[in-house]
C-alpha cells in the first residue's frame, strides 16, 4: 500500500505558543513532518502563531502563515489554500482539538478536506472520557474506578462512593490544567469546580486514586494495514500521582519481568488495535507494584512530549514514520533512516539507560506552590544517556543548569533527620534530592521507600551514588576513581570531595544510538559519552565546527535558541564545514540526528565540553546562538584553546561585566540610566538612596531578568537583597536608576567592520517590565526619526567598540527625550527568529557568515538600517500562570512568560489584533463589564481608560476609591467593595463570573499578601484577562474597537512578503 | 571476585565474576531482548551457548519461580554489563546472581557489551570462555565442540501437561522445548504429550495423537539425522505437524531442503516477519543461528509462508503435500492482527479436519 497519490497538498497544523504542557516536542514533530511530506512532493501549508519555531520556516513548508490558532482563523486559510487534506497529529493537543472543532463543525466535509491518519471517531474515542472508558470495557482493558461528571454535586457523590483520596481531571485539557488529587471534600471543592470550567467540554473525570502504582508509558504506532509496534517503553522512577511531564523518566522500563512488560506490551497493542490508530499514539498505564493488576490510565492518540523523548531515546524517528503513515504508506515500506538499510516495521532495542529529567520554572518563581501533582508545572526538560542508571541521573541532573553536580542541594544539607524523614512525604521538584538527603542521613531505604512509593530498585541506585560519595570524602583509593566515573561523577566533583588531585583523568569514550543495540551497521551519528575503553566516533577530514545548544527550555530561554542554533548549523553546512551539535533537550530540532553532521547528547557544562573536544577538536566553536547557556562556556572553549567564532571572548566578558562596560559606554559617549555595584544589604541601601526610588536591583551575569526587581522603598531593597543572596553570587549586584520610559530593542549583524539592523523593534509597555514580557512592535510606531538614527549612531558605536562578529541584541529606554542604554547581548536574542521572518533576512545565516569571516556589503543585504517592511508585526508574550499556584502575575523586570505569538500584517492595529488573539486573550465585547484597580499615580491615565471602555459600552466596576476618581472624571462607574469589606466584594463578584476583564496595576512592592494579588490570581484561575499594565489595556481597547467595527481580516503568507 | 572473558583469538577482557566459580567454553551469542534474562538463561535453545545479552544492566527484577523456560539454567555462560545487586519485584524468589551460582552458571560482568556485540557481528562465529581461573589456556576455546546438543536438553521420559478433557491430542517432540509453547498449546484446548526427541516414530504414529509440534531447540540441524528420519516417518502419515524453530529446521531437512548457518544470528524480541499471504508484518521473539536455504526450498512441495522483513531469510514454510507447517520464530500466543497466535489456531484448524478424516 504505497503513498495515496490523492494526497497532494496538506495543511499541517502547528501547536502555538510554548506554555507548560506543550514545549518544543512540536516544533520537532511538526518540522519533521512538514520535512516527510515535500519528500513525497507534497505541498504543505503549515499554520502556526509561534513564529520561533523553524516549522514556520519559509524552506520548511510551501506557504507558512504564522496566525492565531483559533477556528475562524484556520477556516480563512483553508478557504484561501484549498489544502485537500489536514494532518492533526503532529500538533500537540492545540492542533488536535482544532481538527476535531473544524471537523465536528462540518466545515471539513463541506470544503472536501479530509482529515490524513488516524480517523475522527478514534480521537473522539480516545479523548473522550466515557467513552474511552466504554470502549476499554468493551475490549477487556481495565481501567481505574472512574466516573465522568460535569457537575460539582456529581462529583461529590461519585468520590463518597469510591472513597478519598480521588484525582480529579478535566476532559480536553493540556498537561492536566485544573487537575489535582482531592484527599477530602474540602480539597474537591477546590479543585472539581475549576476543573470543570477549564475543560473545553465541561467535564471532569473522577477516579481512582492509584497514586504509588508505577507509571509506565508505551510508545506505540500502527499503520492503515494493521501492522503496530511498540518503539520504546518508559518507567516513571515517581510513582503513579504526579504528571507524567513532571516525572523522572526512565527508559526503558527498568522493573518490569518479561511477563509484566509483555502484558502491558500487548495491552499497548490491543489497544491501538481496537481503536484502530493510524500513526503515533502514546498509552499510560498504572501497574500495582505487588499484583500483576494494572489499569490504562489514558492514550494520547496523536505524537506527544512522550513521542519527542521515545525519539530521541531510541533513534527512531516516531513523527515522521507518523507522518509516512498518514499519506498511506505501511510501516514495512518505511526505511529506519538510522540504519539504512533495515525497516521501520520493527521494534527498536536499546543497549542504554535513558533518564528525563523535567526542568521547573521555580528558580524564577521562587514563590511559586512547589508541590506536584496532576497538573503538570515544568517548562521544560533534559535528557541523558549513559549505560548505567546511576551516570545517566546524574547527567541529566548537571544538564538542568541548575548547579547540580552530585545531587545534593545545600540547603537541604542543614535538615537533620526527623525533618528530612517528613519532607520525604512532601512531593515537590526537590524529592529526589531530599531522598539522597535523607540516605546520607542514614535513613533506611524501606523508610523511604515506604514514605515516596518510590521503587526500591531507584532507590539502592540513588544509594549506590550516596555511598560513593561519601567514600570519596575518605579520598581517592585505588579503583574509587574508576568507579566513580562509571556513576557518573565529574572530575571536579570527585576532586571537591575527595580533596584531592586527580592524577592520571579518564577520558570519555562515546558510543553510538543505533535502534538496534550494534545489530546491524548504523550510518545515523548520533552519540553520547561514557567511560569505556573503545569509542565509536569517527574523526571526519573536514573542517568542524562546534555549535553548542540552548539546554532545557525555560523562563528566559526558549525554543528561540534552538531556532538560532539549527539555523547556524545550516549555514555552516552551507559553507562546506562539518557540523557538530552538542545539546541535552530532547524536545528539540537541534537534537534530531538529521541536523548536524554529528549529534552529541551531552550537558552542557564546562567538564562535558572539555571531553567532547578532546575527541573532536573542533577547528571553532560557535556560542553565540545557544542563548546564555552556550555564551556561558566560552571561556572553557577558549581556555581548551578551541577558537571561538565570533565575537571574542574578552568582549562577551566585556559586555557583562558592569566595570568593562561603563568603560567602553563612557568612551563611546552613551549614556546609560545611572547605576552602583553592591554586595551587601547595607551597601544597596545606600545605593538606593544615592540614585534615589525607584531603583532596578538585580545579580550580574543572569538570564530573563533573573532575580531582577523594581524596588521603590527601603523596604523592598532589604526583601530583594535577601532573595537574591540566598543563592551565593559570584559576581557584584547591580543596583540602576529606573528610567520609566519606553523601551526600544535592535538586533543587529556585524562582521567587524559593517553592520547591518534589520529593524528596530519598540516595545508598546513602558519599561519595567521584562522585554520578553512585554508587546513588541516592528517597526516601531511612535518613534520618531530622529531617535531612530540615535539607536542606528548606538548600535553602531556599541558594536565597533565591542568588536562584535555576529549578532547582537541591544536594549534602550527612551526617557525624557533622550535615548540610554540598558542592555547588550553579544549574542543571538529571543527576537531574531521573528524579525528574519517579516524582514526577509536571513539573520542567522548573514551573521554566521559574517563570524566565518565574509562581509556584509558582499552579502546582498546591504549595511545600516535595513529599509522598512511592509509589513507590521507584533510579538505577543504568552504566560502560563495557570498551571503554576501562588506565583504573581503583574509583569516586572523579571521575565514570566513562557512563550509568544506573532501577529503580522500591513495595518498595524489588525497585527495587534491578531496577535492579541493569537496569545489566547479572551476579548470581551457585547455586554461586558470591566474592574479596574489601579496604583494612585496610575488613576488619572485610568480613568482615560475608563472612559474609552464606557464609550465602548463596558460597565465599568472599580473600588471606592478609583470609582470617585473616575466619575469625578466623568465616567460612570459601579463601586464594588474591596476583600473583606463585606459579603459579595471583588472576589465574590469575580467568582460569581461578573467581570469579563481585569485591570490592575500592581502596588508597590512584592508582598503577596496584598489584595492586589490575591486578585490577579483569582482572575487567572478563573480564566479572566487581567492586564496589569495601562498600556497593554489601551493596546486592548484598540483591538475592541476594531472587533466592534467588524473590520475583515487578512492573513498572510510570510512565504510571499 | 575477578573473572575474565577469554576470546578465541585470544582477546582477555578483565570483569567481575557474576556467577558461579569456575570456566564456561562456547559460542557467544548475544541478545537484543531488554528483558526475559530468565526466560533466555532457561531456554534450552540456548543451551551449550555463552549469552551476552546486549541491554546493559541485567537483573533488575530477579528471577521468580514462574516464569522459567525449563526447570534449569541452560545457558553454558552468561556475560553482563551490570549485574543487579538489589533487584525489586514482588514475584522475585532470589536475585539473579545468587540463582547463577546456584545453577553452576559462570558469568561475568563489566565487559563493554557493546564493543564485543559489534565484534561478533562483525566475524559472525566467537566462541570464547568466561573464566575465573587466572591460569586458563586459550586452547581449551578450540579443543571445545557441542555436539548431540539436543540429546542434552530433551526430556528423559514423556509427560502429559493440560487436562485430559482437551479436545486435542498433542505430542510435542521435544528437542529442547520452551515451557511457554506447552502452556500456550494448552491455551489453545489441547492435551500435550511431551515426547523425548528421540522418540521411535511408530510410538507417535500408534498414540492416537491428533498432531505433532517439533519444538525448538539447540544445535545444528544436520546433526539430528536421527530424528530428521522419524520426521520423514510422520510426514508420511498425513498426521498435521507444526514446526517451531529447530523443528521447522529438521522438518525442512526431512523434505529434502537445505539450511546453513547463518552470517548473523537472530537472537531477540524485535524481529519483522512478513507472513507472505497479506502482507501482515509482525514482531516475533527468535533465537536461532541455521536457517533455511531459501532457493533450496523446493516450489512443488512447499511455500515460503514468512520471510523476515530486513535479511528476507526464510521465517515460515508451508508444506503442499501434507497437513504441515513450520515457522522460524517463536510464535506469539494472542489472536490479534498484530501477533501470531493464528498459528495455533491454525494448527488446531489442520487437527480438527485430521480427526474428521
Amino acid at each position: 500500500m504505497p503513498k495515496n497519490s490523492n494526497i497532494k497538498k496538506v495543511m499541517v497544523i502547528g501547536s502555538g505558543p510554548i506554555i507548560i504542557g506543550q514545549a518544543a516536542e512540536f516544533d520537532y514533530a511538526g518540522t519533521q513532518a512538514c520535512t516527510a511530506l515535500k519528500e513525497e512532493n507534497i505541498e504543505v501549508v503549515l499554520v502556526n502563531s509561534n513564529p520561533a519555531t523553524i516549522m514556520t520556516d519559509k524552506n520548511i513548508a510551501d506557504k507558512v502563515y504564522i496566525e492565531p490558532l483559533n477556528v475562524d482563523f484556520l477556516k480563512k486559510i483553508i478557504i484561501k489554500e484549498r489544502p485537500d487534506s489536514i494532518l492533526p497529529t503532529l500538533g500537540g493537543q492545540t492542533g488536535l482539538n482544532l481538527a476535531m472543532e473544524l471537523a465536528e463543525q462540518g466545515f471539513l466535509e463541506e470544503q472536501n478536506v479530509t482529515l490524513l491518519g488516524t480517523k475522527v471517531e478514534t480521537i473522539k474515542t480516545a479523548e473522550d472520557r466515557q467513552l474511552f472508558k466504554d470502549k476499554m470495557e468493551e475490549i477487556c482493558q481495565p481501567c481505574i474506578a472512574s466516573k465522568v461528571v460535569d457537575s460539582y454535586k456529581d462529583a461529590l457523590d461519585f468520590a463518597l462512593e469510591i472513597g478519598f483520596p480521588v484525582i480529579v481531571r478535566p476532559a480536553y485539557t493540556l498537561g492536566g490544567t485544573g487537575g489535582g488529587i482531592a484527599y477530602n471534600e474540602a480539597d474537591l471543592e477546590q479543585i472539581a469546580p475549576n476543573g470543570l470550567r477549564l475543560s473545553r467540554v465541561h467535564q471532569v473525570l473522577i477516579e481512582r486514586c492509584v497514586s504509588g502504582w508505577k507509571e509506565i508509558e508505551f510508545e506505540v504506532m500502527r499503520d492503515a494495514k494493521g501492522n503496530a509496534i511498540t518503539i520504546c517503553s518508559m518507567e516513571n522512577v515517581d510513582p503513579v500521582g504526579v504528571h507524567t511531564g513532571d516525572s523522572i523518566v526512565v527508559a526503558p522500563a527498568q522493573t518490569l519481568s518479561d511477563k509484566e512488560f509483555q502484558m502491558l506490551r500487548n495491552a499497548a497493542l490491543i489497544i491501538i488495535t481496537e481503536l484502530g490508530i493510524e500513526g503515533g499514539c502514546n498509552v499510560q498505564f498504572a501497574l500495582d507494584p505487588k499484583s500483576l493488576e494494572y489499569a490504562v490510565i489514558e492514550v494520547n492518540p496523536r505524537v506527544s512530549r512522550s513521542s519527542a523523548l521515545a525519539s530521541k531515546a531510541t533513534g527512531y524517528p516516531i513523527a515522521k514514520v507518523a507522518t509516512k503513515i498518514a499519506v498511506g504508506y505501511r510501516l514495512d515500506e518505511i526505511i529506519n533512516a538510522v540504519t539504512g538499510s533495515t525497516y521501520a516495521c520493527f521494534e527498536p532495542t536499546i543497549d542504554y539507560v535513558v533518564v528525563k529529567f523535567p526542568r521547573w520554572p521555580f528558580d524564577k518563581f521562587v514563590r511559586a506552590k512547589r508541590l506536584l501533582g496532576t497538573q503538570m508545572k515544568a517548562t521544560g526538560e533534559v535528557m541523558a544517556i549513559e549505560v548505567s542508571f546511576e551516570a545517566a541521573l546524574m547527567k541529566a541532573a548537571r544538564s538542568l543548569e541548575l548547579g547540580i553536580y552530585n545531587l545534593q542541594l545545600s540547603h537541604l544539607k542543614k535538615m537533620d533527620k526527623d525533618a528530612l524523614a517528613k519532607q520525604l512525604f512532601v512531593i515537590d521538584d526537590e524529592r529526589i534530592f531530599v531522598v539522597a538527603e535523607a540516605m546520607r542521613k542514614e535513613i533506611e531505604i524501606s523508610e523511604i521507600h515506604s514514605a515516596t512509593k518510590i521503587d526500591t530498585f531507584f532507590l539502592y541506585k540513588l544509594k549506590n551514588i550516596v555511598e560513593t560519595e561519601q567514600k570519596l570524602r575518605q579520598g581517592l583509593k585505588d579503583g574509587l576513581y574508576a568507579e566513580a566515573k562509571k556513576l557518573g561523577f565529574t572530575d571536579a566533583v570527585i576532586e571537591r570531595l575527595s580533596g584531592q588531585k586527580i592524577k592520571n583523568r579518564a577520558y570519555a569514550s562515546y558510543k553510538l544510538v543505533d535502534t538496534c543495540a550494534a545489530e546491524f551497521e548504523a550510518g545515523a551519528p548520533y552519540y553520547y559519552s561514557t567511560f569505556d575503553n573503545c569509542s565509536e566516533h569517527s574523526a571526519g577530514g573536514r573542517k568542524k565546527m562546534l555549535v553548542l545548544g540552548s539546554g532545557p527550555i525555560r523562563i528566559g530561554q526558549g525554543i528561540e535558541f534552538d531556532y538560532c542554533s539549527v539555523h547556524s548549523v545550516w549555514a555552516l553546512r552551507e559553507e562546506g564545514y562539518e557540523t557538530i551539535i552538542a545539546n541535552c533537550n530532547p524536545e528539540t530540532v537541534s537534537t534530531d540526528f538529521d541536523t548536524a553532521d554529528k549529534l552529541y547528547f551531552e550537558p552542557l557544562t564546562p567538564e562535558d565540553i572539555e571531553h567532547l573536544v578532546k575527541v573532536e577538536n573542533p577547528d571553532g566553536a560557535i556560542v553565540q546562538f545557544g542563548g546564555q547557556t552556550a555564551i556561558g562556556l566560552t571561556k572553557t572553549l577558549s581556555n581548551l584553546g578551541v577558537a571561538i567564532m565570533g565575537t571574542s571572548e574578552e568582549n562577551i566578558d566585556a559586555a557583562e561585566d558592569r566595570e568593562k562596560f561603563d568603560k567602553i559606554l563612557e568612551k563611546c559617549g552613551i549614556p546609560r540610566p545611572a547605576g552602583k555595584t553592591v554586595f551587601t544589604k547595607d551597601e544597596a541601601l545606600e545605593a538606593a538612596k544615592e540614585l534615589g526610588y525607584p531603583v532596578l536591583v538585580r545579580p550580574s551575569y543572569v538570564l530573563g531578568g533573573q532575580g531582577m526587581e523594581i524596588a521603590f522603598n527601603d523596604y523592598d531593597v532589604v526583601e530583594f537583597m535577601e532573595i537574591i543572596n540566598r543563592v551565593k553570587q559570584e559576581h557584584p549586584i547591580l543596583i540602576d536608576k529606573y528610567l520609566l520610559g519606553r523601551e526600544i530593542e535592535v538586533d543587529a549583524i556585524c562582521d567587524g567592520d559593517d553592520l547591518l539592523i534589520p529593524g528596530i523593534m519598540e516595545h508598546l509597555e513602558r519599561a519595567g517590565v521584562h522585554s520578553g514580557d512585554s508587546i513588541s512592535v516592528y517597526p516601531p510606531q511612535r518613534l520618531q526619526r530622529k531617535f531612530q538614527d540615535v539607536i542606528v549612531e548606538y548600535t553602531t558605536k556599541l558594536a565597533k567598540a565591542l568588536n562584535v562578529v555576529g549578532l547582537v541584541n541591544i536594549q534602550f529606554v527612551l526617557y525624557d527625550d533622550e535615548i540610554y542604554v540598558i542592555e547588550v547581548n553579544p549574542r543571538s536574542s529571543r527576537t531574531v527568529p521573528y524579525i528574519s521572518k517579516v524582514t526577509n533576512i536571513p539573520m542567522v545565516d548573514l551573521a554566521l557568515k559574517c563570524v566565518l569571516g565574509k562581509k556584509l556589503k558582499d552579502l546582498g543585504y546591504g549595511t545600516g538600517l535595513y529599509k522598512e517592511s511592509d509589513y507590521k508585526a507584533v510579538k505577543v508574550p504568552v504566560f502560563s500562570f495557570e498551571k503554576l499556584h501562588d506565583v504573581e502575575t503583574s509583569l516586572g523586570p523579571e521575565m514570566k512568560s513562557t512563550g509568544e505569538v506573532l501577529g503580522i500584517s500591513k495595518d498595524f492595529g489588525e497585527a495587534l489584533y491578531k496577535g492579541l488573539v493569537a496569545s489566547g486573550l479572551k476579548i470581551p465585547t457585547e455586554n461586558a463589564s470591566v474592574l479596574i484597580t489601579v496604583r494612585d499615580t496610575d488613576k488619572d491615565e485610568a480613568a482615560k481608560i475608563a472612559k474609552e471602555l464606557y464609550n465602548l459600552g463596558f460597565i465599568v466596576y472599580a473600588t471606592e476609591n478609583t470609582a470617585n476618581h473616575f466619575i469625578s472624571k466623568g465616567v460612570n462607574t459601579r463601586t464594588v467593595l474591596k476583600i473583606g469589606e463585606g459579603s459579595l466584594d471583588i472576589l465574590d463578584m469575580m467568582q460569581a463570573q461578573q467581570f469579563d476583564l481585569v485591570i490592575n496595576t500592581p502596588t508597590k512592592g512584592r508582598r503577596t499578601e496584598r489584595d492586589g494579588f490575591k486578585m490577579r490570581r483569582r482572575a487567572v484561575e478563573l480564566s479572566i484577562p487581567c492586564l496589569t499594565s495601562l498600556d497593554t489595556a489601551a493596546a486592548v481597547i484598540k483591538c475592541v474597537q476594531r472587533m466592534k467595527s467588524n473590520a475583515e481580516t487578512s492573513i498572510v503568507d510570510i512565504t510571499k512578503i | 571476585m575477578k573473572a575474565f572473558l577469554v576470546l578465541d583469538d585470544g582477546t582477555i577482557f578483565e570483569g567481575i565474576s557474576a556467577g558461579a566459580q569456575g570456566t564456561a567454553i562456547g559460542e557467544i551469542v548475544f541478545n537484543t531482548s531488554m528483558t526475559g534474562y530468565q526466560e533466555i538463561i532457561t531456554d534450552p535453545s540456548n543451551w551449550g551457548q555463552i549469552v551476552l545479552m546486549t541491554y546493559p544492566l541485567i537483573g533488575n527484577y530477579g528471577i521468580n519461580d514462574q516464569d522459567g523456560e525449563s526447570g534449569k539454567a541452560q545457558a553454558g555462560g552468561l556475560i553482563v554489563r551490570e549485574l543487579c545487586k538489589e533487584p525489586s519485584n514482588h514475584r522475585m524468589t532470589q536475585p539473579l546472581g545468587d540463582y547463577l551460582k546456584e545453577s553452576g552458571i559462570v558469568a561475568i560482568e563489566g565487559i563493554d557489551t557493546r564493543q564485543l556485540t559489534k565484534e561478533i557481528r562483525k566475524r559472525g562465529v566467537v566462541k570464547g570462555a568466561i573464566t575465573t581461573d587466572c591460569d586458563f589456556d586459550v586452547k581449551r576455546i578450540d579443543e571445545n565442540k557441542v555436539t548431540d546438543a539436543v540429546r542434552a536438553v530433551t526430556c528423559k521420559k514423556q509427560y502429559q501437561v493440560g487436562c485430559d478433557t482437551a479436545k486435542y491430542n498433542v505430542a510435542l517432540i521435544d528437542l529442547g522445548t520452551k515451557k511457554s509453547v506447552i502452556t500456550t498449546l494448552t491455551e489453545f484446548e489441547c492435551k500435550v504429550t511431551v515426547m523425548p526427541a528421540y522418540t521411535a516414530p511408530k510410538t507417535i504414529i500408534e498414540g492416537g495423537f491428533d498432531g505433532v509440534v517439533l519444538s525448538g531447540g539447540p544445535g545444528n540441524p544436520k546433526e539430528c539425522n536421527e530424528i530428521i528420519e522419524n520426521i520423514k516417518e510422520l510426514q508420511k502419515t498425513g498426521i498435521p505437524i507444526f514446526g517451531i524453530g529447530l523443528g521447522h529446521l529438521l522438518m525442512a531437512l526431512a523434505s529434502g531442503f537445505d539450511t546453513e548457518r547463518m552470517a548473523n544470528a537472530h537472537n531477540g524480541a524485535n524481529y519483522p516477519v512478513v507472513r507472505a499471504e497479506n502482507g501482515a508484518s509482525h514482531i516475533t521473539v527468535q533465537n536461532h543461528k541455521y536457517v533455511v536455504l531459501s532457493k533450496s526450498v523446493d516450489k512443488e512441495k512447499a511455500d515460503i509462508t514468512h520471510y523476515n522483513l530486513n535479511d528476507n531469510s526464510v521465517e515460515g514454510i508451508g508444506y503442499k503435500k501434507f497437513a504441515a507447517f513450520s515457522v522460524q520464530f517463536y510464535p506469539g500466543k494472542l489472536l490479534q492482527p498484530f501477533d501470531t497466535g493464528y498459528l495455533f489456531l491454525e494448527f488446531v484448524k489442520y487437527m480438527k479436519a485430521y480427526k474428521k478424516s
